[in-house]
C-alpha cells in the first residue's frame, strides 16, 4: 500500500505545480479500508478540494496500479494536525459572523514576508512568477516570448515589447521575467519600474543636477523592465534620457522589456526615433482572456488565497466579469469577504448576492420626474395626470403608486413630494403611501407591478 | 437678547464605532479587517450617493490608521479627479501596492463608470469594491439618536419622527438640522420639541 501511494505521489508531483501538490496532495494519508482504498484528508476543506479535482485521478491510479476496481473512499482524519489547522478556514456555524483570522491573514503575512526578502531597489515582487501566470490562447505567445527572454537575456529578442489592454497581466509577465533571471543569476542587476517612476526620476535628477548618477544607475543594468511606456507621452526630457539609456543597454547586449497599452507605432506623443527602436526586437500582444481562461484564473487566485471556490461559481463570476483580470479578482475578493463575513458557503446564490452591485453598476440617480414618467408610461396615461386634480381611479391609483415610489426611492420629504405632484398637501402623500403599502400586502398583481417598476426605475 | 454660545459641544468626530451601518455591516467589517492586517486585500473602493456615509468611513479609517501607525492613502471624491490628479492617484496606488501599504478611495459611481483612465479604474476595481446602501428610515432615526447622544442632547422621538416626515432624508441634512436645533435650544434656553423645530425651520438653514 505504501508503495502504491509513493508512486501516486510521484505521479501527482509531475502533473501538478509544486504549490498545488504541497497544498492538496502531500497532506493526504492512505490506508486499507473495508471496501478497498481509503484516503484520509486532514480537514473538510482539503477533502472537498480533493473530491472535486483529484479523486478521479486517484481512482484511476488505483485501478492501474492495484487492479482494484472498487471506489476510493475519501474520509476525514480523526485528528487534525495542528499545522494544517492554522491555515485552513474552520467552518463556522451560520448566523455567527465572527471575524475569521484564518486563511487570508496568513496569505497576507506570507506576502508581507516575501516582500521583506525582495532585494532592495530592484522593484521586483517575488509573488509574480511564471508558475502562477495563467496561460490561455490570449497570452500564450507573450508568455513564450517572455520565458525565452528570461532564459536568454540580451540575445533572444531585444527589446521585447508587450502590449495590450489594462489588467491583462503585462506587469505579471515583466515581474516574472525579473524573478526568473534573479533565480538563475542572483548577481544580475535588475530593475523593474513603472514609466511614471522613470519620469519622476528624470525630474529629480534634473533638479539635483545628478544626471551622472542617474545615467550610471540605469546604464549599468543587466535587465531593465519598464511598465506602461505610454506615460512618456509629451515628456520630452524623459524621452531623451530614455533614448540614451536604451541605446547604451542594447549596445551592451543588456535586455530591455517594455509594456504599453498599444503597439509601438500607435503610441501618442512619443518621439519617432523611440517608437522605431521599440519595434526593433519582438512585439507581442496580450488579449483579453476567454471564458475558460477567466475560470482558470479565478481558480488559481482562490487557491492562492486558500479559498474553496466551486467550479460553477467560478464560471458564474467569469461570465459576469469579462473585461480585465483585475475586475475578476475584485469580484472574487467580494465573494471571499461575504463568505467570511456571513460564514456561508460560497455557492452561486452567494456569488449573485455579492456581485449584485458589481453587475448592476449603472446606479442611476432616481428622480421624482423619472418615477412619474415611468409609472405613467406603464399605466398608459399622460405624465400630466400626475399633477392633475382628476380623482378617477384610473389616474389616482398610478399617481399614488408614483408617490409611494418617490418616498421609497428618493430622499425627498412628504411636503416636497406633494409639491412635485401638482402642489398636493403632504398628508395626501402620507395617505397614498399607507394605502399602497396595504394594497401591496394583499394584491399580488399590484405588488408584482410595483416590483417591476422599481426595477425599471433603478436601472 | 440672544444668548451667546460657547462652542463646548464639538460634533463628534467620525469613527468606525459611531458609523450606523444598516445594510453596510459587511463593509464595516471588511474595513476593520483590512486595517487590522487580517485581509490579503490592500485597497478598498466605496461608492454611493452623497450622504451615504463615504466620507464618514474614509475619515474614520484615516484616524484609525493614524492611531495604529499604518501607511494608508485615502482619496475622496475620485469622480472629480482631473487627468493629472488621476495619474497621481494611479502612481500612489502602485506605490502602496509595491510597499504593502493600504489605499481606500470613494466616489459616486462604480470604478469603471466614472470616465476615469482605464488603468486607474481597473485598479480601483481590483481590491474590494462596495456600494454603500442607503439607510432605512428606522436606521436614520437610530443614527439621529446616537448623534444626539454623542452631543449630550435630549432628543424626543416625536422630533425624530417630524424630521423624517418633513425634511429631506439624506443624513447630512438630518444631522445638520439636529446640530442647529441643539444650538438653537441652548440659545433660546428651551427644550428640544417639535414646536421649537418648526420655528427653527422657518429660518433658512445653511445645509
Amino acid at each position: 500500500m505504501e508503495n502504491f501511494w509513493s508512486i501516486c505521489l510521484s505521479r501527482f508531483q509531475q502533473e501538478l505545480s509544486a504549490q498545488q501538490f504541497n497544498t492538496w496532495i502531500k497532506p493526504l494519508r492512505v490506508e486499507t479500508g473495508e471496501h478497498g482504498l481509503r484516503v484520509l484528508a486532514p480537514n473538510r476543506f482539503v477533502q472537498q478540494w480533493v473530491r472535486d479535482r483529484f479523486l478521479q485521478r486517484i481512482e484511476s491510479l488505483a485501478e492501474e496500479l492495484l487492479n482494484s476496481s472498487g471506489r476510493v473512499e475519501l474520509v476525514l482524519m480523526d485528528q487534525v494536525p495542528a499545522a494544517a489547522k492554522e491555515v485552513v478556514p474552520e467552518s463556522q456555524p451560520a448566523n455567527q459572523p465572527a471575524p475569521k483570522p484564518t486563511a487570508i491573514s496568513n496569505a497576507a503575512k506570507s506576502l508581507a514576508q516575501a516582500r521583506k526578502h525582495a532585494p532592495a531597489g530592484s522593484g521586483l515582487n517575488p509573488s509574480f512568477n511564471f508558475d502562477n501566470f495563467v496561460t490561455g490562447r490570449a497570452n500564450q505567445l507573450a508568455r513564450a516570448a517572455a520565458l525565452q527572454v528570461a532564459e536568454n537575456p540580451g540575445t533572444a529578442y531585444n527589446p521585447l515589447f508587450i502590449y495590450g489592454g489594462v489588467g491583462l497581466g503585462k506587469t505579471h509577465l515583466l515581474q516574472a521575467i525579473g524573478n526568473h533571471l534573479k533565480l538563475q543569476r542572483p548577481d544580475a542587476k535588475i530593475r523593474y519600474l513603472h514609466a511614471e517612476r522613470y519620469v519622476s526620476d528624470v525630474v529629480k535628477a534634473y533638479e539635483n543636477k545628478s544626471f551622472d548618477e542617474f545615467k550610471q544607475q540605469y546604464h549599468s543594468l543587466d535587465l531593465l523592465l519598464i511598465d506602461d511606456i505610454q506615460f512618456f507621452a509629451k515628456k520630452n526630457r524623459t524621452q531623451e534620457e530614455f533614448f540614451y539609456a536604451f541605446n547604451s543597454l542594447i549596445e551592451a547586449k543588456k535586455q530591455i522589456i517594455i509594456t504599453c497599452d498599444t503597439y509601438p507605432k500607435e503610441i501618442a506623443d512619443v518621439d519617432e526615433r523611440l517608437r522605431t527602436r521599440f519595434s526593433w526586437g519582438l512585439t507581442v500582444a496580450v488579449e483579453p482572456p476567454e471564458l475558460e481562461m477567466r475560470v482558470a484564473i479565478l481558480l488559481k487566485k482562490a487557491e492562492a488565497a486558500r479559498f474553496l471556490l466551486h467550479e460553477d461559481v467560478a464560471f458564474f463570476i467569469a461570465k459576469q466579469v469579462r473585461s480585465s483580470v483585475r475586475e475578476l479578482e475584485g469580484a472574487l475578493n467580494r465573494i471571499i469577504a461575504m463568505s467570511n463575513f456571513t460564514g456561508r458557503d460560497a455557492d452561486v446564490n452567494l456569488a449573485k448576492e455579492a456581485l449584485k452591485d458589481l453587475i448592476a453598476v449603472r446606479g442611476r440617480q432616481v428622480t421624482i420626474e423619472n418615477i412619474q414618467k415611468t409609472v405613467a408610461d406603464y399605466y398608459k396615461i399622460k405624465v400630466a395626470e400626475m399633477y392633475s386634480k382628476k380623482r378617477s381611479r384610473n389616474f389616482a391609483r398610478p399617481r399614488q403608486i408614483a408617490m409611494a415610489l418617490a418616498r421609497e426611492l428618493t430622499n425627498h420629504s412628504f411636503p416636497e413630494i406633494g409639491e412635485a405632484f401638482g402642489g398636493r398637501h403632504h398628508t395626501t402623500v402620507m395617505h397614498a403611501c399607507d394605502e399602497i403599502e396595504q394594497l401591496r400586502q394583499n394584491d399580488h398583481i399590484l405588488a408584482r407591478d410595483i416590483a417591476f417598476l422599481v426595477q425599471v426605475i433603478r436601472d | 437678547m440672544k444668548q451667546l454660545l460657547l462652542d463646548i459641544q464639538p460634533a463628534s468626530p467620525p469613527t468606525l464605532e459611531n458609523f450606523v451601518a444598516g445594510r453596510n455591516s459587511e463593509v464595516l467589517h471588511s474595513l476593520q479587517q483590512v486595517l487590522a492586517g487580517d485581509s490579503a486585500v490592500h485597497a478598498v473602493y466605496l461608492w454611493g450617493d452623497s450622504g451615504s456615509g463615504k466620507s464618514h468611513l474614509l475619515q474614520a479609517c484615516a484616524s484609525r490608521a493614524l492611531a495604529l501607525g499604518l501607511h494608508l492613502v485615502c482619496a475622496d471624491d475620485v469622480h472629480r479627479l482631473d487627468e493629472a490628479a488621476q495619474i497621481r492617484l494611479f502612481d500612489l496606488y502602485n506605490q502602496q501596492r509595491e510597499n504593502g501599504g493600504l489605499l481606500i478611495a470613494c466616489g459616486t459611481a462604480a470604478p469603471t463608470h466614472m470616465n476615469l483612465r482605464d488603468d486607474l479604474a481597473t485598479r480601483l476595481a481590483w481590491g474590494l469594491v462596495y456600494q454603500l446602501q442607503p439607510l432605512s428610515d428606522a436606521e436614520k432615526a437610530l443614527a439621529l439618536k446616537s448623534h444626539a447622544q454623542a452631543r449630550g442632547m435630549r432628543l424626543p422621538d416625536e422630533v425624530v419622527d417630524y424630521c423624517l416626515r418633513h425634511l429631506r432624508r439624506d443624513l447630512p441634512t438630518l444631522m445638520a438640522t439636529l446640530d442647529a436645533l441643539d444650538e438653537w435650544s441652548l440659545t433660546e434656553q428651551k427644550p428640544v420639541t417639535v414646536p421649537l423645530l418648526r420655528k427653527l425651520l422657518q429660518f433658512p438653514l445653511n445645509v
